[in-house]
């Protein structure tokens, strides 16, 4: 985890506040939900009662501590007031010593130096150091939360991250970081445009030459992506890399990405590890699933798939009480253990009916399937289909290779085509990928609708475009020069289905009105009114809307 | 073990055997000076008075990082204390504090005693009966002192 992230926001707070020195903020930016922001806010709306409710005023000392932000530390840094004794507090903002000679320690009754004796600023509850530290060992240990209080009864001043790391440095390292990592764990947690990278860093085995987790900000670090109005871009570079690397290690990424732009479930990509996520999950991109659904996929593929296998192979479901039943022998006369029905392994029917009449090598097609089964079943046809496109993804990875040296050939061996020429097999693999990547995801969310008006449109235009992935990816596989114009056809096709479906798959969620670039269908015409293909997708596209805008209207 | 003990027990013990809180005694046991055994005093105008209830009392080894655990031993009808005896006092969980000893820690006890709260209950059904017949189950605390905390003695 990163510290320095955590040291950034507390300098944001200064800066917002425009102190001189940076504030041990922690407590504060924790109200605040981390947003240094609001606090400005809060305080332009009016500043003295922002300084009464946060900071503790010190006349009141004794009898409310419960503001642990010393009024007298803000009033000199913002040098609102000017008074004399507080200078002196603003060299060493986090603890005081005792200007004593000798003193006694009232937790471990031993007689201390006044060097030895440290208080919070905030209380001046003077203890030794000895203690201190002890005490935020022993809450590191227990690690609930970072807000570490004084040691004082019924002081509820809490201490600030410099006052816990002076302590602590004579600590084992560790539990200094654990320290940290308590910290910026919830800085993250509670902060809308922090996250978490969820991607895992590759590397050949003997060269460790993992980069350190770092934080990306946006202005030298993380690319930012829109959702679905992203633009395609194609960067590809000659270096021949086989597209097996040797053996890998993995470790995880854990960058902490922070998100400069507003908030919310959006595709963003690390800059450490090139992995897309989305932003308010930190799951894979998932479009259009919104984030609970594929939480719930996930988890159910997790609970499930290797459950389902087993019970597919092994067991049945007794024909007359339903229970889930395994075969433990080898002869097909099954009685159920629970109401002793006696039945046919391989057809299911009553044993009495085996007799002369033994049948049950003819197919007679499936007979009523049970609630429990028929539910296994339609979660198995999304699952299989959602793997294939997955295993589908990887395939494609290794195309893109194959793609790059293939293009690396023909130009050195003048076989024909420019670099410029070319270029279009390699856009072409990656929209193929990415409208890949999208029907992927639009398995688990079909396994979620309704069966309904609209589960049948969706289905429709998820055929469309699964047809269009599978021809562009048969296409790709015997390219030469003269398919250039179809293959860019056929990718425009994909592209735009792509993006109508997970726009229209959106707004049957959000019941929303689609967006507009869906409606528009003008740079269709651009390109290639000749084509009879292209035609004849507007016409359906037209229709595809119109029947949609029919079922929001009966819906709202 | 004990020329081993932190300097915060030997002073905590020395001072709770030269001047003893009215009411309660703890001594620390002959083999284990970290476990004492504590009588409290059950307070005068309480359900509890007349009778002596036993504790036993254990600092941990992060002691005072950590609060001390603590124990009834005598059967006692209260809705903070559950039948094993174990105590509902937030100082001896989330609200402790190292500034804390056994001294303020006996207090508390006994000045739970003097005070039920029936509305943060250890066991429900001890706190039901002191809420819907708070009389019933005075009586009931005066039953139980006579019988368990009074001949034990």
């Amino acid at each position: 985890m990163d510290w320095s992230i955590m040291e950034q926001k507390c300098q944001n707070v200064s800066s917002v506040l425009k102190l001189d020195e940076p504030l041990d903020a922690l407590y504060l930016l924790k109200q605040f939900n981390w947003n240094p922001q609001t606090i400005l806010n809060e305080y332009n709306k009016d500043p003295s009662s922002f300084v009464k409710s946060y900071f503790s005023d010190d006349n009141n000392n004794n009898s409310k501590k419960t503001s642990p932000v010393n009024k007298t530390s803000l009033v000199s840094y913002l040098n609102i007031f000017n008074e004399n004794k507080l200078t002196s507090l603003a060299s060493h903002s986090f603890a005081i010593k005792s200007n004593e000679l000798e003193a006694c320690c009232q937790i471990c009754y031993c007689a201390k130096s006044g060097q030895e004796m440290m208080a919070l600023e905030q209380c001046g509850h003077l203890f030794c150091v000895d203690c201190w530290k002890m005490h935020f060992e022993s809450l590191v240990n227990n690690a609930s939360g970072h807000f570490f209080e004084c040691m004082q009864t019924k002081c509820s001043v809490v201490a600030g991250k410099n006052f816990v790391l002076e302590c602590l440095k004579t600590s084992d390292v560790n539990l200094m970081e654990r320290y940290k990592n308590l910290v910026v764990n919830d800085l993250i947690n509670e902060s809308e445009d922090l996250q978490v990278c969820p991607g895992e860093i590759h590397s050949v085995k003997g060269n460790s030459q993992f980069s350190t987790p770092r934080t990306h900000v946006a202005n030298t670090g993380i690319r930012l992506t829109s959702t679905v109005t992203s633009t395609p871009t194609v960067s590809f570079t000659f270096k021949t890399e086989s597209p097996e690397p040797a053996e890998t290690v993995s470790q995880k990424c854990d960058s902490v990405v922070w998100l400069q732009s507003k908030p919310g479930a959006k595709r963003v990509m690390c800059t450490n590890c090139d992995t897309q996520f989305c932003f308010l999950c930190a799951t894979p991109y998932h479009a259009p699933n919104n984030c609970s659904t594929i939480r719930k996929w996930n988890l159910k593929c997790q609970d499930d798939s290797e459950t389902r296998n087993y019970l597919l192979v092994h067991t049945q479901d007794c024909p007359k009480c339903k229970v889930c039943i395994e075969k433990n022998g080898g002869c097909s006369h099954m009685t159920c253990n629970r109401c002793k029905h006696e039945f046919c392994w391989v057809c299911g029917n009553d044993w009495k009916t085996h007799g002369p009449t033994y049948d049950c090598n003819r197919y007679k097609g499936n007979p009523e399937q049970d609630t429990a089964r028929e539910a296994l079943n339609r979660y198995t046809h999304y699952y299989h289909r959602w793997i294939n496109h997955s295993n589908s993804l990887k395939f494609e990875k290794a195309l893109r290779q194959q793609c790059l040296l293939k293009i690396q050939h023909k130009i050195m061996n003048k076989e024909g085509g420019t670099l410029v020429d070319w270029e279009f097999l390699i856009e072409a693999v990656d929209v193929l990928t990415r409208a890949r990547y999208t029907l992927q995801y639009t398995y688990p969310y079909a396994y979620y609708l309704d069966n309904n008006e609209t589960k049948m449109l969706f289905e429709n235009i998820q055929a469309e475009l699964e047809r269009e992935v599978e021809n562009l990816s048969h296409s790709l596989e015997k390219v030469n020069l003269n398919d250039k114009f179809n293959i860019r056809i056929q990718m425009s096709i994909v592209e735009k289905r792509r993006r109508t479906f997970t726009a229209t798959s959106i707004s049957m969620t959000t019941e929303l009105d689609l967006p507009k670039d869906i409606l528009d269908l003008e740079d269709w015409s651009a390109l290639g009114q000749g084509t009879s293909k292209v035609a004849d997708y507007q016409i359906k596209m037209h229709n595809y809307i119109r029947a949609l805008y029919s079922t929001v209207k009966k819906r709202v | 073990m004990s020329n081993l003990l932190p300097t915060r027990i030997l002073k905590e013990t020395q001072r709770l055997m030269q001047e003893p809180v009215p009411g309660i005694s703890a001594i620390p046991d002959e083999s284990n000076a970290k476990y004492f055994h504590v009588i409290i005093l059950g307070p005068s105008e309480s359900p509890y008075e007349g009778g002596s209830f036993k504790l036993e009392l254990y600092l941990p080894d992060e002691y005072p990082m950590a609060p001390p655990k603590v124990r009834f031993m005598t059967k006692i009808y209260h809705p903070n204390i559950d039948k094993l005896g174990r105590i509902c006092l937030d100082i001896l969980k989330d609200k402790w504090s190292p500034a804390l000893q056994i001294r303020t820690v006996l207090l508390s006890i006994q000045a739970l005693l003097s005070a039920p709260n029936p509305d943060d209950p250890l066991d429900n059904q001890v706190a039901n009966q002191w809420k819907i017949n708070e009389s019933e189950a005075i009586k009931t605390a005066k039953e139980w002192t006579k019988k368990y905390a009074v001949d034990s003695n």
